[in-house]
């Protein structure tokens, strides 16, 4: 008798924990999970071919020879999603990212613990935060830049998702006859999707990890005739419909790769 | 048998709450950690020798030769180190990381990783 009460008490202290959950338990317990994570942290350069650039105003030389030098070089970058290793996107949806010379350092976001093979984001903002007054908005640290604005005063007229200006050597010998361009690349048309190449990495609980890349300018001019002085200048919302500012934007995802 | 069940009972239910207590190792890090005499040694060995982090083409740019080592890591903006983050410093971050591991030949030990994060902590001075 004493044994069977025995193997009864066992059994039952193993069953216990096999007890089917019902639905509202199963809902309660998804939201008290806290998902491990780990930082993923952008590392971005910013070059000129293979020449990092180190100051507004200097000359650097393309791998072909051409001459460009940069007054300014800022760009959004948003909608972040990280692709784990079968294929599954995860997003990062609130962090947008200002791009300057000065900040080679960006948190991309928490990310869950695991194996990935790929980044990807867009270049500029969605409808949704493009239209925010960027003085009032949540987002008011990566917004409120008055050079990253089509209007000159807030609320903007939209936001310049990429603002590259300087000058290049326009000429087709490269004989260096350097003139000034200037490319406000903005509008819903323009909010340009970059996909990393694949490369794995993995996020540790509570440990950073850094993607390094680079942001090369020169691969702005890919395809357009410089020696046309129509092609040097995007300057305002409307020349954002224009053909060149639609080829400029199709250059984008050729501007970053891994460093 | 029958007086060994409850043994056997009392066991396994001992067993479902073990915890596993990892050994702490006294790494006897300074209270005040130096850059000359307790980071720049480490980066000595296993960074800034030439064909890495030193020489005339230092890898990524990034050179750490004695000479120059702590104008690169504090460079503004640079994120090598970040004071407000100390574990998002890219040098803290690379020594951590399992995908790009720094040195590439596999992660330092844990003893020299405490000592670069308490340096970073106590501001990255240049003491």
């Amino acid at each position: 008798m004493k044994k069977i009460i025995l193997y009864g008490a066992m059994l039952l202290s193993i069953t216990a924990c096999e007890k089917d959950k019902t639905e509202e338990e199963k809902k309660e317990e998804e939201k008290t999970i806290v998902v491990p994570t780990g930082t993923l942290l952008f590392h971005l350069h910013t070059y000129i071919g293979s020449n990092e650039v180190d100051a507004y105003n200097i000359t650097y030389g393309t791998d072909a020879g051409r001459q460009i030098s940069l007054s300014i070089a800022q760009v959004y970058i948003s909608d972040i999603q990280v692709v784990k290793l079968d294929g599954t996107l995860i997003n990062l949806p609130d962090t947008i990212l200002l791009k300057t010379l000065a900040d080679e350092t960006y948190i991309a976001g928490k990310v869950p613990v695991g194996n990935y093979k790929g980044i990807r984001f867009k270049v500029g903002l969605s409808a949704a935060t493009d239209a925010q007054n960027p003085v009032l908005s949540k987002d008011s640290a990566a917004l409120n830049h008055s050079e990253m604005w089509f209007g000159s005063t807030a609320p903007s007229d939209g936001h310049i998702f990429m603002n590259v200006q300087g000058t290049v050597d326009t000429t087709s010998d490269l004989s260096e006859s350097m003139q000034p361009f200037l490319y406000k690349i903005g509008t819903a048309d323009n909010y340009v999707q970059v996909n990393m190449p694949e490369q794995k990495f993995s996020i540790l609980e509570n440990q950073a990890e850094y993607g390094h890349m680079i942001f090369d300018c020169c691969k702005l001019f890919s395809g357009i005739k410089l020696n046309d002085a129509a092609n040097l200048s995007v300057a305002g919302k409307a020349d954002n419909n224009s053909a060149l500012a639609q080829k400029i934007a199709a250059n984008v995802p050729l501007m970053f790769r891994y460093e | 048998m029958m007086k060994r069940l409850p043994f056997f009972f009392l066991v396994f239910l001992v067993g479902c709450t073990y915890e596993k207590i990892e050994p702490v190792k006294d790494c006897g890090i300074p209270a005040t950690v130096s850059f000359s005499k307790d980071v720049l040694p480490i980066l000595n060995a296993n960074c800034s020798y030439a064909g890495c982090h030193s020489g005339s083409s230092p890898a990524g740019g990034f050179d750490i030769a004695d000479s120059v080592a702590y104008k690169e890591l504090t460079h503004p903006g640079s994120g090598y180190v970040d004071t407000l983050n100390p574990t998002f410093s890219i040098l803290y971050a690379e020594m951590k990381s399992t995908t790009t591991p720094m040195p590439p030949s596999g992660n330092l030990e844990d003893c020299k990783l405490q000592l670069i994060l308490k340096w970073i902590e106590q501001k990255a001075k240049n003491n």
